[in-house]
């Protein structure tokens, strides 16, 4: 009898312990290489803006930039018109910061470059627009 | 004596099944360190973003169920807030969340504003958010939305 009733107690009780609850296994985005190259290009904007602001200009362009023509989007999106224009109004406007003989200020044309950056990101992927307006120079 | 101990057995066995296992909620954490305390009720958010003018912002934790999640990267979410729908968004694009926590709770912590969002952008959202080309097509009128810009996020697992 006390076997049977210490038995009847465990075996209850180990079933209320039994837990089912299932792990959660969360699905992270996994940077494409689009997204790697324009973490890329920030940070060579906030170099190029220290460097502007303290008298040290950039002096060299950076021709990985060039590599928006053909890196690829998350989920393997096609690039849109808008996107390839927008890109090389950047590149151009990239390039002009190493026209030594320009008339125009280096500031202004490196703002210039920021702003067709936050053109693009208006009509393509609005998310990064805040952190890309802390690049311009005030 | 076998009487008590059967019925002893049973008053054992009732006592200690009844006994309940307290959940331990546990968190995954996304962006800047928060608690998961000082939270503003329902009612509170729903108050603040009712007083709330295009143009002002105000500090804000609370937690609400996700609605919906960016599919192409868990950039921003939808959070159920009782009268409506909040968009989160993540400070400097510096985090995102998993895709797949819909119907999940999370708590918020950030700068709650209002603002207009343009028909393209509610566009690239619905992209986003893997809608059909005729659900797409069907927004044509900017919308006022609640926001919200999460320095950190607790997911509850």
């Amino acid at each position: 009898m006390k076997f049977i009733s210490i038995a009847f107690f465990l075996f209850s009780c180990q079933n209320s312990d039994l837990s089912t609850t299932k792990k959660f296994i969360p699905d992270m985005y996994e940077e494409s290489e689009m997204t790697l190259l324009m973490r890329s290009i920030y940070e060579e904007n906030s170099k190029m803006k220290k460097g502007i602001i303290t008298g040290t200009p950039p002096n060299r362009f950076p021709s990985y930039f060039l590599n928006i023509f053909n890196s690829k989007l998350t989920n393997d999106k096609p690039y849109s018109e808008k996107f390839m224009t927008y890109s090389k109004v950047y590149i151009d406007n990239v390039r002009t910061l190493f026209d030594t003989v320009s008339s125009i200020s280096l500031k202004t044309r490196y703002n210039n470059s920021i702003n067709s950056c936050i053109a693009c990101h208006t009509s393509e992927c609005t998310g990064p627009i805040p952190s890309i307006k802390k690049l311009l120079i005030k | 004596m076998k009487k008590r101990i059967l019925l002893l057995s049973i008053v054992t066995l009732l006592v200690a099944c009844k006994t309940e296992h307290k959940k331990e909620l546990s968190y995954l954490s996304f962006g800047g360190e928060i608690s998961n305390k000082e939270l503003l009720s329902n009612d509170q958010v729903v108050e603040t973003y009712k007083n709330l003018k295009v143009g002002d912002t105000i500090n804000m934790k609370f937690s609400a169920t996700v609605n919906e999640v960016c599919q192409a990267k868990g950039c921003w979410m939808l959070l159920d807030i009782g009268a409506g729908e909040a968009m989160v968004k993540f400070k400097d694009y510096g985090f995102f969340m998993p895709k797949n926590i819909a119907d999940k709770e999370v708590i918020v912590n950030g700068k709650a504003f209002v603002s207009e969002v343009s028909i393209e952008e509610q566009r690239h959202y619905a992209e986003d958010a893997g809608k059909s080309d005729e659900e797409i097509a069907a927004i044509t009128q900017v919308k006022k939305t609640l926001s919200l810009e999460a320095d950190g996020v607790l997911l509850i697992e």
